[in-house]
């Protein structure tokens, strides 16, 4: 579930300083002059909360109307989950070689859990190449736009200059 | 700013409702910008309850005693750290303060764990109702922003005095953060089995959120602990105070869960077990809260009592009828691969730890209901009192000392003679060592308890020490290192097994501080200015009594000079009694001479303004300092287990997959390249010839 790419940069950008300016002059507005420290820094708490949460409504809205779940964000996403997947079950492989030199495990169960923890691990392994693929599949069609876009504005800016 | 206060909590009401709905609608009706919109909800009432806390906390601090709830708590003479302990100190305060922390707790559990697709929807529709019926009960039944009507009084009742102490500032948070962090694994438990995804996912992503609550309930516990034993005079600790036994009530079957997901990650079994004590735990927190505020049991907690206890029995019946409704409805997914193989197994160790801890929730809380439930059935108040709860309690709990010992030295499936002897040998003789020591020092005179506790409390030390000391060896054998670096590097690598051996270590001088009681000496004395008394190995000497004062409250202090037997100067003790003038509320500040060996704990009962003659309250508390010490281990251990994995735990994957496979390497070689990384544990395995090879 990805709920990062829903605005431009500069949109959210300027939401984020909307937000905030309207939640810190409407919220220190309703604290007093004389008010201890303490007192404005918890004002000035509850003015940050409310500038979040307005910018969040914005994103809720950016969210129902984007495409959420797709881009690179979503490989990214699911990449991270093998790979933390792929970390446990060699820290599992670890455990039990650890313990059956412990004398915790016996030969059959450690030769039963390792090969299957083993034929996991190589699912995982073999998952995240394909995922890695497809990740450096989109890196690279990204990187080609943006030299493409990059000499077609140096062409034009050339054309221009002549 | 009550007013932006109750808005946002009006508002956080229709987020956390829309959220909840918005991520179920969207995850069955395949709507990911739905699903996202319900998602980025959570976090939106995270902030807006952020609002309506840093609003309590503004109203508090600047003394706005329009509000009902700080005239009630505070007042003009308190020191600003009680003003914002006083968030927690009533029950609307310590309600909003909870939903502010479930609330951050939920958008941080959903935002790390928000990759996991399927599971995530289901998990924050479950929180998102919890923090839904914490908001209905602030905003219908126990309103903290509430004004008077007429103007505001000019100065508040202030805090109970009671309340005003520094451990009390800090227990009531991290009991409610304990009691929350029973949540995640709840909603997570719940969503694995609406999601049908019943395998181990749910159980590895819960398992450091429960530790962490865990931690918070165990912190919460030992500072309770620490105010009793300080701020009500009791003599004691612990006296099975049913507010205690409330705390206590989730912290048992959290500690069944943590030690049997270790059977459902290594072997598949114990699934619906696993849940059975997730929903538990949850469940416990309520009934935890439900006995404190219901006002159904006399207790300590008196002062949190309030009217609101039926809508808890209604969330707790409604929660347990909806989980395990679904537990009923998802039987088959939840059905074990495999079964137990023989009664010689960690297993079954872990097994007998599980029904051992759950066997004491539900005594505890029987017991605790019993005078409640004797008034109801048979119309008569039947009391239970500390020696009852002692007697169960007492062998249940060094069942469980045993048990501490034999789970890591038993072999999972099936334990051979060969290997039972070679594991227990070490420690069975230490424990030996340790009865015949401590039965030579004088412990029998404490009866059969105190030196039964120190035969098992010296085979667990033997078990964690020979433990330590095979995977030392057993490490040195693969990387040639120095005695230290392999100690530490097996700390590093194993931080879950040895911060849980750190745990047991801290359990273990729990152990020994508790038996202390069965050597506890006591007294109540009468002295006049320069009369002296004996007590173990303590002579006190009466020298005067003061009496000092503030515009709040008046005070009066004896002064006890304390010697040995041998007429060597220890100390000057203290004790003295606090009237709050506003509230006419005495308190107790105990005076306590800590040691290795024991606490002289005096308490100042009453005095004579004319004759000065004072009368006092003497105990010697043996071995109390040990319970501190075990705390302070536990924690430590907590903190251990509960760390992140290192950086090569985390390496990059791009290391070992995809690039390498470009290389022409196979998978396969791949994996034991990655396993080899971690550098260790290779020897002696059938299942890894190149360790084979270096023995």
């Amino acid at each position: 579930m990805n709920t990062t790419r829903v605005s431009s940069r500069h949109g959210r950008a300027v939401s984020v300083l909307v937000a905030a300016g309207l939640a810190f002059f409407f919220v220190l507005g309703l604290s007093g002059q004389d008010d201890p420290l303490l007192a404005r820094l918890f004002a000035g708490m509850a003015a940050m909360a409310t500038s979040i949460a307005i910018f969040l409504v914005g994103e809720v809205l950016f969210a129902l109307r984007g495409k959420a779940g797709e881009g690179l964000m979503g490989s990214f996403m699911e990449r991270e989950l093998l790979a933390q997947e792929k970390t446990r079950l060699l820290t599992a492989i670890k455990e039990i070689d650890f313990d059956h030199a412990m004398g915790k495990i016996n030969d059959k169960d450690h030769l039963d859990l390792r090969s299957r923890y083993e034929a996991q691990a190589l699912e995982i392994i073999s998952l995240l190449d394909r995922e890695e693929a497809i990740f450096r599949k989109e890196a690279e069609a990204l990187a080609r736009a943006r030299i493409e876009g990059l000499y077609k504005s140096e062409e034009a800016r050339r054309a221009t200059s002549q | 700013m009550h007013e932006l206060g109750h808005l946002s909590l009006l508002l956080s009401l229709v987020a956390s409702s829309c959220s909840g709905m918005a991520t179920i609608v969207g995850h069955q009706r395949r709507l990911p910008s739905l699903e996202s919109a319900g998602l980025i909800l959570a976090y939106m009432v995270a902030a807006l309850v952020t609002v309506s806390a840093s609003c309590m906390l503004y109203l508090l601090v600047s003394g706005d005693f329009s509000v009902k709830y700080v005239y009630q708590h505070t007042d003009l003479s308190m020191p600003v750290v009680y003003l914002v302990s006083a968030f927690w100190g009533g029950q609307e305060g310590s309600l909003l303060f909870w939903l502010w922390v479930l609330s951050l707790y939920s958008a941080l559990a959903l935002w790390v764990n928000r990759g996991h697709t399927r599971l995530v929807p289901y998990a924050n529709a479950v929180l998102m109702a919890t923090i839904a019926f914490f908001v209905l009960l602030l905003l219908f039944a126990a309103n903290p922003f509430s004004t008077w009507i007429g103007g505001a009084p000019s100065d508040g009742a202030g805090l109970n005095p009671m309340l005003q102490n520094p451990y009390m500032a800090v227990h009531p948070p991290t009991m409610y953060i304990g009691y929350i962090g029973m949540a995640v694994p709840f909603a997570f438990g719940l969503a694995a089995m609406a999601s049908g995804q019943t395998d181990e996912t749910w159980v590895r992503l819960c398992r450091r959120w429960t530790l962490v609550g865990w931690l918070f309930l165990s912190l919460g516990l030992i500072l309770g602990k620490l105010w009793a034993y300080e701020e009500l005079a009791w003599g004691g600790y612990w006296t099975w105070d049913p507010v205690e036994n409330a705390g206590l009530l989730p912290w048992l079957t959290c500690t069944a869960f943590l030690h049997s997901v270790m059977i459902q990650e290594r072997r598949g079994m114990f699934k619906r077990w696993n849940m059975t004590l997730v929903i538990l735990s949850f469940a416990f927190t309520i009934v935890g809260t439900f006995i404190t505020r219901s006002g159904i049991v006399q207790s300590v907690h008196s002062f949190a009592q309030s009217d609101i206890g039926h809508f808890f029995l209604g969330f707790l019946v409604f929660s347990l009828v909806v989980s395990f409704g679904l537990m009923w409805a998802k039987a088959d997914k939840l059905r074990s691969p495999s079964n137990m193989e023989s009664m010689l197994s960690r297993e079954f160790a872990f097994g007998l730890n599980n029904w051992i801890l759950i066997g004491m929730a539900f005594f505890l809380l029987l017991a605790t209901l019993f005078p409640s439930l004797s008034d109801h059935l048979l119309g008569e108040q039947i009391s239970v009192g500390e020696p009852f709860f002692n007697e169960w309690m007492v062998p249940l709990g060094l069942i469980l000392l045993l048990l501490t010992g034999i789970g890591p030295l038993i072999a999972w499936g099936k334990a051979s003679r060969d290997s039972l002897t070679r594991q227990f040998f070490w420690p069975a003789l230490l424990g030996v060592a340790f009865a015949i020591v401590t039965a030579a020092a004088g412990a029998l005179k404490g009866g059969l308890w105190p030196i039964t506790t120190y035969a098992l409390a010296g085979f667990v030390i033997g078990t964690i020490g020979q433990e330590v000391a095979r995977g030392i060896q057993v490490r040195r054998r693969n990387t040639d290192e120095s005695l230290p670096a392999a100690f530490l590097g097996l700390v590093i690598r194993g931080k879950r097994r040895y911060g849980g051996y750190v745990i047991h270590l801290g359990i273990v001088l729990m152990f020994i501080g508790w038996s202390g009681n069965a050597f506890q000496e006591e007294k109540e004395v009468s002295l006049l200015p320069g009369a002296s008394e004996r007590i173990g190995r303590f002579d006190l000497t009466y020298k005067d009594l003061r009496f000092t004062g503030s515009d709040h409250r008046e005070e009066a202090t004896a002064r006890m000079a304390v010697k040995n037997l041998g007429g060597r100067m220890l100390t000057t003790l203290e004790p003295a009694r606090w009237l709050f003038l506003k509230s006419k509320q005495p308190t107790t500040k105990v005076a306590i001479r800590t040691s290795i060996r024991d606490d002289l704990y005096v308490v100042l009962a009453g005095w004579d303004p004319d004759s000065e003659e004072i009368a006092l309250r003497l105990v010697i508390n043996p071995l109390v300092i040990w319970v501190w010490l075990g705390s302070l281990m536990l924690v430590i251990g907590t903190v251990i287990a509960v760390w992140p994995e290192g950086r090569h735990a985390r390496r990059s994957p791009s290391k070992t997959s995809g690039l390498a496979i470009e290389e022409d390497k196979t998978a396969k070689s791949l994996l034991d390249e990655d396993s080899a990384a971690y550098g260790e544990h290779e020897a002696a395995s059938p299942g890894n010839p190149k360790g084979a090879d270096k023995t």
